[in-house]
């Protein structure tokens, strides 16, 4: 990997600077001298991103074991991303693919939802909107590690506060918001569900602020209009408010379903352990982390399944483009 | 009319107004909890009752908590991590979209999209091999491995390029007509009048650091070289049923990042506006 990372960086570097050289004369020195200002950045993404890119996919077709030394990760062709479609595997597979996207679409919209309701009220008021705006801001400010530590406590099933407000209600509960192996209507894991409202708690505050610098920028012309026109508050939300916050909603659609693909850290931390090692509520980012470090070791596995997740996500901003960008007028 | 309108737009304002200050104390629930349990002894964290005021706040939670695990060796490694990411990131970005948006060389619109073309590769797919190149290099458990991976961001160099175009020339051709070359215009015209999208760049880089996880968990082994992420996440493993320990250190180690960021937000709002929204 180091070779080939050094190697592939010369040559990108090379091609940047020869590829300048070839300029006119006259603009020759200016070309080289941005060259020169690119090479920083050329060497970090030769180093950082092109080459472990390449290199990922070239392991994915290994058995690369990470306890095994260099030049034992025998050639295996497809069977890497075979193992993980079909045989013993790939029921993980797909049980982490859905809990994926269950994950993501279970927060996305909601978060979404919220966030433009949050951001409509927000608009009406006057100078009480910047205190709550920075409270609903609040939870994103936080460390991410530390919010998952609070809530895998506030969803302790014999100490924790949902429980418990539950008890006080007089409901005998002992709900393990975070262990229970029980798929809600055979499908969701609860532990899911339960980061998934952390996570809308954590990200509708910053969502709600996007929402609210593209209402601004709404011309007040319009509404006018619409008020001309004698239509009632629903129809000019329906069809002045929503689609001029298209670019708005396709940007936060976007980033949230790529961020939400990649979900990590509150199933590490949260999750109960013996849970996680059954799969039962495993994300594609936790299961190529699992497979390379902890249960298979096996990088090569890893690696494939971390190109499938690539294609995955790839795919899925591109349907987002298709469906939601057509209609866009910048 | 007129004034039965006003009356109901009154009571809408009212209603909202109450409806989100009820949605803001529930927000505020899990913080509250947090900073309450971190000041309760053992016995009453572990009552069975639900309580939610300390009986007697129990200060010295905080120095025991901190101390049970480095706590401030944590602190130290991200603020030594997050402090040269920044650094770097605000080095390789600027001067690469100093490239982009001032200098023309042949391919430079082609070279410009395959950056950006790199944003879509999602971290997870480079982890892997990136980690064999810090082993290999010897790299493991030292600084900088946490440091290097972050050290560019195309994210940044595309923000940064947005403001250099927006910038007026006049000034930059009189300084050329005058002699200056192009790292006497980038750092003595450039970067001066960049002051702010610079901040933006820098709150964003720090944000995002402060809050990396995988990465770290993978390429620390050592109880001196985990970033504060990984180290308040051990809390809950290694001290499980002492939650008002790991509330104090969750307590702690957010506390200076809000502190950071609570005065910064304006330039998170800048820099969400500047790449997002106006394409």
């Amino acid at each position: 990997m180091l070779l080939f990372a050094f190697s592939l960086t010369l040559v990108l570097a090379a091609a940047v600077v020869g590829l300048a050289a070839t300029a006119k004369r006259a603009s020759r020195r200016e070309a080289l001298c941005a060259s020169g200002f690119l090479l920083p950045s050329l060497v970090y993404l030769g180093l950082f991103l092109a080459a472990p890119l390449a290199f990922s996919l070239y392991m994915a077709f290994h058995k690369w074991s990470i306890d095994a030394g260099a030049g034992s990760n025998p050639w295996v062709g497809l069977e890497n991303f075979s193992s993980v479609f079909t045989g013993a595997r790939s029921p993980y597979f797909w049980r982490a693919l859905l809990n994926t996207a269950l994950y993501t679409f279970l927060h996305v919209p909601a978060s979404l939802a919220i966030a433009l309701g949050v951001a409509i009220i927000l608009n009406h008021l006057g100078r009480s909107r910047r205190f709550l705006q920075t409270i609903f801001f609040l939870p994103n400010l936080c460390l991410l590690a530390a919010v998952a530590v609070v809530w895998r406590w506030m969803y302790n099933p014999e100490i924790g506060l949902f429980n418990g407000l539950l008890r006080a209600f007089g409901v005998d509960a002992r709900i393990g918001w975070l262990t229970s192996p029980k798929l809600i209507g055979g499908v969701l894991p609860l532990p899911l569900l339960s980061i998934v409202v952390m996570a809308i708690w954590m990200s509708f505050g910053v969502q709600a602020v996007i929402y609210l610098a593209g209402l601004r920028s709404i011309p007040q012309t319009y509404y006018d209009a619409a008020r001309v026109d004698g239509a009632n508050r629903w129809q000019t939300f329906r069809h002045v408010t929503i689609p001029l916050l298209k670019p708005t909603t396709l940007f936060l659609l976007v980033t949230s379903v790529i961020a939400s693909f990649q979900v990590f850290t509150s199933i590490y931390v949260m999750v109960d352990e013996t849970l996680l090692a059954t799969h039962r509520a495993d994300v594609l980012v936790y299961q190529i982390y699992d497979y390379a470090w902890i249960s298979e070791r096996n990088l090569g596995l890893a690696s494939a399944l971390s190109w499938i997740l690539f294609l995955i996500v790839l795919s899925v901003t591109i349907v987002q483009f298709r469906l939601v960008g057509r209609e866009v007028n910048y | 009319m007129k004034g039965s309108q006003a009356g109901v737009s009154k009571i809408t304002t009212v209603a909202s107004f109450v409806f989100l200050g009820l949605l803001a104390l529930t927000m505020l629930v899990p913080l509250v909890w947090m900073i309450c349990t971190s000041l309760m002894t053992r016995s009453e964290v572990l009552g069975g009752t639900l309580s939610v005021l300390p009986k007697v706040p129990q200060w010295q939670n905080y120095p025991k908590a901190l101390t049970i695990l480095p706590f401030w060796r944590f602190f130290l490694n991200s603020v030594i991590m997050t402090g040269s990411v920044v650094a770097l990131q605000l080095a390789i970005c600027s001067s690469a979209a100093y490239a982009f948006a001032r200098l023309r060389f042949p391919g430079r619109r082609k070279l410009f999209m395959l950056y950006l073309a790199t944003l879509m590769v999602p971290p997870v797919v480079t982890i892997i091999p990136a980690f064999l190149l810090i082993v290999e290099l010897g790299w493991n458990n030292s600084f900088p491995a946490l440091i290097a991976p972050f050290a560019g961001s195309v994210w940044g160099i595309f923000l940064l390029r947005q403001f250099f175009l927006g910038l007026p020339r006049d000034i930059e051709d009189a300084a050329r007509i005058d002699g200056a070359g192009e790292l006497t215009i980038f750092f003595r015209i450039i970067l001066p009048l960049s002051k702010p999208v610079l901040a933006t760049l820098a709150v964003f880089a720090a944000t995002s650091t402060w809050q990396e996880f995988l990465w770290p968990l993978i390429v620390t082994d050592s109880m001196d070289m985990r970033p504060i992420s990984v180290g308040v996440a051990l809390y809950a493993t290694q001290y499980e049923l002492s939650p008002h320990y790991q509330m104090a250190a969750a307590v702690a180690a957010m506390i200076p990042m809000l502190a950071v960021f609570f005065f910064a937000q304006r330039y998170l709002v800048r820099g969400i506006a500047l790449t997002g929204i106006k394409e």
